[in-house]
């Protein structure tokens, strides 16, 4: 388990390498001065050749990407262009806010979800099961900022229940959380949904109620079970769905997270800053992937045996054999 | 030719019963429906209006008036431009980078999948290696980065939405090349002596065509609202052209004392993206073998 984990973790490293060239390279390559985006047009060309020459923009592309990288190996991202600190400090302020937004998502996604889910397919044609299809249909059309600014409208500016100002108080986490979770809840229910709609109509549900076990034992313990790895898939999927959906909703509740950062970087061409940003992200997504994989092992035994390594396995193999 | 004759008559049989399928889901031709009308009414939009004297010239005195004014339907915005038809000719945009987006998606990611699923081996390893880096970014975030870099305009959006969407179709033709590249048909067109391109395309594409369909829907929604999304934040097209997210995105300065402002454009936005997502859904479920009655 513990060599698994850490082969995953290793294997972490060239994507996240493979990110910050990729993003690298696209920010670096296409026209657009930083200089001249941050200071103006009009600004004095002797002090704009002095930035230039501080934030190395002179050098070669590649040579500049190595820099880069032998800093992102000690720990050191840069110094952003656009606010002069370094963009590690810059993410760790902002990280907080960001992560409460995308993992409540998450979280009430597959709180709601997967409930209305099972709910909707073990009572398939009911009421419920046509307001779920309906509502998951809705939510995967609504746009998350229409969704926001609405919120925003009749909950903080008509009513003022809530505040405007989203990531200042607790409070000002809930409209944010709801809105990001709208469209994961519906992918969530859906998924299971179908999911639970498949293992139903399985041989052994009909053998199981045949030999009479309760009801509630065959859902939970027959269908559930056995529908479950797809709903932890698309909740794994959801989250870097959600981290995209986190740039939008900051910027309708004005919360200055990791989103906002970005937007307000991308906007000057904030090589070290967008490089950062990503590269912290996809850490955070990869991190993710890997929980939900460990996850699969713990609802799946038939997937444990991935974990173990061959030795493990022949000696076991050996063990019961004698 | 007499086997011919019959191939004929079998393929037409099956499109008919897709289509017979489909058509059995109301809700899916709900959405054809929808999808249809918002095509007539942005392609024919020229013979009704004229943008040039109802939107762009400004009427002081016509500034803000509510949805269900005389002469304008959907009220008027803060230059006085009608709503309807700024909505209308936004649906052009939103139509365009749907279609466009998958066509993009879709014609890319056969041939990086084709390939590496086809060829397997080192190619297989590099290409999708690739593809996984570019899958590690959540679409959204990469299609920030792209317009950044190249700057707003409808071009651009379309590449940035285009290449975020290039892995997703590369992995699905890839897995099904793999899976059909040594199945008997296959072999027996090899044997033939047809090139790797022929077998691609003629015998191994199609049989995955089921599930481009049905992904390349879901992409029209699924761009149309990143689109709309990067307008919104200002990176995408920017105002005074008629696109719905950068129409939300003026009209929330307003939106306290004139909510249409907003609530318009985010209909829109909604019920085209509903449309498509009803059209998939209906083919996924008209192109599942396994629903065959």
């Amino acid at each position: 388990m513990t060599r698994y984990i850490l082969k995953r973790l290793v294997l972490m490293i060239p994507i996240v390498l493979g990110i910050s060239f990729i993003i690298f390279t696209i920010i670096s390559v296409t026209p657009g001065d930083p200089v001249q985006l941050i200071m103006g047009a009009d600004a004095d060309p002797v002090l704009m050749e002095a930035k230039r020459e501080e934030w190395g923009l002179n050098d070669n592309f590649l040579v500049r990407y190595a820099k880069y990288i032998g800093g992102v190996v000690t720990g050191d991202l840069g110094t952003s262009y656009r606010t002069g600190n370094s963009v590690a400090g810059e993410i760790a302020q902002r990280l907080p806010k960001t992560m409460v937004i995308a993992l409540g998502g998450i979280g009430l996604s597959v709180l709601v979800g997967v409930p209305l889910g099972l709910i909707s397919a073990v009572k398939q044609y009911s009421f419920i099961d046509y307001f779920a299809r309906v509502l998951a249909m809705l939510l995967t059309a609504i746009p998350a900022f229409w969704l926001g600014l609405m919120s925003l409208l009749y909950f903080c500016l008509k009513h003022r229940w809530l505040p405007a100002t989203g990531g200042e108080s607790a409070a000002g986490f809930i409209l944010p959380v709801l809105v990001l979770a709208a469209s994961a809840t519906a992918t969530q229910t859906r998924t299971t949904r179908s999911s639970v709609l498949e293992a139903i109509r399985q041989d052994y549900v009909k053998m199981a109620r045949a030999k009479g076990v309760k009801e509630s034992r065959v859902i939970f313990k027959h269908v559930l079970r056995n529908s479950i790895l797809p709903v932890i898939t698309i909740a794994g999927m959801n989250i870097g769905v959600q981290m995209g959906g986190t740039v939008v909703i900051e910027n309708v509740f004005a919360i200055s997270g990791m989103g906002n950062f970005l937007v307000n970087s991308v906007r000057v061409k904030d090589a070290p800053a967008i490089v950062g940003t990503l590269m912290v992200v996809a850490t955070f997504i990869a991190l993710m992937n890997l929980v939900v994989d460990l996850i699969y092992a713990v609802v799946d035994p038939r997937l444990k045996s991935q974990f173990t390594t061959t030795k493990k396995r022949i000696k076991r193999h050996a063990q019961t054999n004698t | 030719m007499a086997s011919n004759g019959t191939e004929n008559v079998k393929r037409r049989s099956q499109l008919a019963s897709v289509v017979r399928r489909f058509m059995k889901n109301r809700l899916s031709v709900l959405g054809l429906v929808i999808l249809l009308f918002l095509m007539i009414t942005s392609l024919s939009a020229d013979l009704f209006f004229d943008y040039n004297t109802q939107c762009i010239a400004l009427n002081a005195q016509e500034t803000f008036k509510l949805p269900g004014t005389p002469g304008h339907i959907f009220g008027t915005d803060q230059y006085g431009r009608d709503m309807f038809i700024r909505i209308i000719y936004g649906g052009r945009i939103s139509l365009v980078v749907g279609f466009v987006t998958a066509g993009f998606a879709l014609f890319f990611g056969t041939l990086i999948g084709a390939t590496a699923g086809y060829f397997g081996g080192r190619i297989d390893n590099v290409l999708m290696r690739i593809m996984d880096v570019f899958l590690a970014i959540p679409s959204m975030l990469l299609a920030i980065c792209i317009v950044a870099a190249l700057g707003g305009g409808l071009g651009n959006l379309l590449l940035a939405n285009g290449i975020s969407q290039v892995p997703r179709y590369a992995r699905i033709v890839r897995s099904s090349v793999m899976g059909l590249k040594n199945a008997e048909f296959v072999e027996a067109s090899r044997c033939y002596g047809a090139d790797h391109t022929h077998i691609i395309f003629r015998h191994i594409i199609p049989n995955a065509m089921g599930s481009l369909i049905v992904q390349a829907t879901l992409t029209m929604a699924s761009s149309i609202l990143s689109v709309a999304s990067l307008s919104f934040l200002g990176l995408g097209i920017t105002p005074p052209t008629p696109e719905w997210g950068s129409m939300l995105s003026t009209g929330k300065e307003f939106m306290r004392q004139y909510p249409h402002l907003i609530t318009i454009p985010g209909l829109a936005i909604a019920t085209s993206v509903l449309s498509f997502n009803l059209i998939g859904d209906g083919l996924r479920d008209a192109l599942d073998p396994r629903l065959k009655n």
